[in-house]
């Protein structure tokens, strides 16, 4: 897997009067994990969103995404903010919904056991999502984004709600699943640590309209200076959490 | 002590002795059968009635064009609810049409409807428009609710229309819409009965009130009504009940 998966192309975007984007360009390479670092309320989500094809409300939006070279949007995973799960399907069903589309039942179940087994919720199959915990509800989350056979993975701060020990614990699923099932992952936070820990790139973003003020190809995992590189580099807003090793 | 006074039943049944003293209290200084009955008379009018086969019939002829008005209410209310509901313009085009129902006193609709329906459908016509905007508004309020980020979600993973349908607007507008169903039921045994006293149809618990009057049978108009409140209040009660249950068991068979 190399070359590039995904290309954002000269993306102006302006909402509610304010210009978030302005002939802005990011490629994401194949079977890497990309992650854009820029401040809270800068538009991160609002970039995902056009990846993902989710319509941008109030937003004036120009510019291109290609997929491996198209325009055509193939399979896309999303790992939300929120485990965003449907809350009268229990969590077996929560995972198949997706998989019943693209392949038979009998396969799509098969497919949402493993994954659930992968993070560790087979026991909850049948548990709706309000009797589970915050941290098990977006590994079930987890579950569904790699169960879904997709090449695109695309997170917006999904271990931002949670405890410390819980997101440690998160970030050791998430690398084991994308050690095993190989994605192209863009990633948006605004913790650094977070970043510094699952990334292959990062992209420093800041300013409005947001613009790359660095772009780091090889991330060393346990370089302390190089987060306060990063930290120093945005003018506020960017979190450093404890560390993630 | 204090917990068995402070139960919901213990405060009803309090709450019902203190209005009929009330009642029996107001009937002794009112000192006049014709004008204000006392309960005993009423309790004993509402017995005789009950004996009286031709009073079922006209309770029955009731609750027919409760039932029919009820069903026509709910088929519209939500068809044009879920016309409100994806369109921001059909919400507004139906705005102004619900917001003049809305504001029409039920008996101008009577009257006008004297004109155009025969004096047993007069009721129900009545009742319908009466109860379309309750269904119609709640089933609308559902849709407004639906969670944004679900739909993203759906979106994203390719979710079928029905998919979508069955598992994110569906749960968001069932609480709303059986909400407005329960009160649009209540309503229904009001406006028909209103309906029927002045339309005098053939068979209707309003025909025996507007006859009572004529008579002046204040008793009996009085057990009238109170047969119209337990029934209204006994049926929407129950419906309330299944409504629940069937939710309850809706969420069992989903999980």
């Amino acid at each position: 897997m190399s070359g590039t998966a995904l290309a954002i192309d000269g993306l102006s975007l302006v909402r509610g009067g304010k210009e978030l984007y302005r002939d802005f360009h990011l490629e994401a390479e194949a079977g890497k994990v990309t992650c854009v670092i820029a401040p809270s309320g800068s538009g991160k989500t609002t970039l995902l969103d056009c990846v993902a094809g989710i319509p941008v409300e109030h937003a004036e939006v120009r510019g291109n995404v290609f997929f491996e070279g198209k325009t055509e949007r193939p399979a896309v995973s999303f790992l939300f903010q929120e485990p965003r799960l449907i809350p009268s399907a229990d969590i077996l069903q929560n995972v198949m919904f997706p998989l019943v589309n693209v392949m038979n039942r009998e396969r799509a179940e098969q497919r949402a056991r493993l994954f659930l087994d992968r993070v560790q919720l087979s026991e909850k199959c049948t548990a709706l999502p309000d009797e589970l915990s915050g941290g098990e509800k977006q590994r079930a989350s987890m579950a569904r984004s790699f169960a879904y056979p997709s090449k695109l993975l695309l997170m917006d701060e999904p271990f931002q709600s949670q405890d410390l020990r819980i997101k440690l614990r998160l970030i050791e699923t998430l690398r084991q699943l994308l050690a095993s099932e190989k994605r192209t992952v863009l990633f948006v936070t605004h913790d650094v640590q977070e970043a510094v820990a699952l990334s292959d790139r990062i992209v420093v973003m800041d300013g409005s309209p947001l613009r790359v003020v660095l772009d780091e190809n090889h991330v060393e995992k346990e370089d302390e200076l190089f987060v306060k590189r990063i930290s120093s580099l945005v003018s506020g807003g960017l979190r450093v959490s404890g560390s993630l090793h | 002590m204090k917990d068995s006074i402070s139960s919901k039943p213990a405060a009803y049944c309090l709450s019902a002795g203190f209005l009929f003293a009330v009642w029996e209290a107001a009937a002794r200084a009112v000192n006049s059968p014709l004008i204000l009955p006392f309960p005993g008379e009423v309790f004993r009018a509402f017995l005789l009635m009950c004996r009286e086969a031709a009073f079922w019939q006209h309770v029955g002829a009731t609750f027919v064009r409760c039932i029919v008005s009820f069903a026509f209410s709910v088929v519209l209310g939500t068809i044009v609810g879920i016309l409100c509901g994806v369109s921001p313009f059909l919400k507004n085009f139906f705005s102004l049409p619900v917001e003049i129902i809305r504001a029409t006193p039920v008996v101008s609709f009577i009257l006008l409807a004297l004109f155009w329906f025969t004096s047993s459908q007069v009721p129900v016509f009545v009742s319908v428009l009466m109860t379309l905007p309750v269904v119609t508004t709640a089933t609308a309020q559902g849709f407004a609710k639906k969670d944004k980020n679900l739909e993203a979600m759906a979106r994203v993973y390719s979710f079928t229309k029905l998919q979508t349908f069955r598992w994110i607007t569906l749960p968001s507008v069932m609480p709303f819409f059986l909400s407005g169903a329960v009160s649009a039921f209540g309503l229904t045994w009001k406006v028909v009965a209103a309906g029927e006293v002045l339309s005098l149809p053939a068979k209707g618990v309003g025909t025996v009130m507007q006859t009572a009057q004529v008579h002046l049978e204040t008793a009996d108009v009085a057990a009238v009504t109170f047969v119209i409140v337990a029934l209204s209040f006994g049926l929407e009660k129950l419906f309330a009940f299944i409504v629940g249950k069937s939710t309850k068991r809706a969420g069992g068979e989903n999980a």
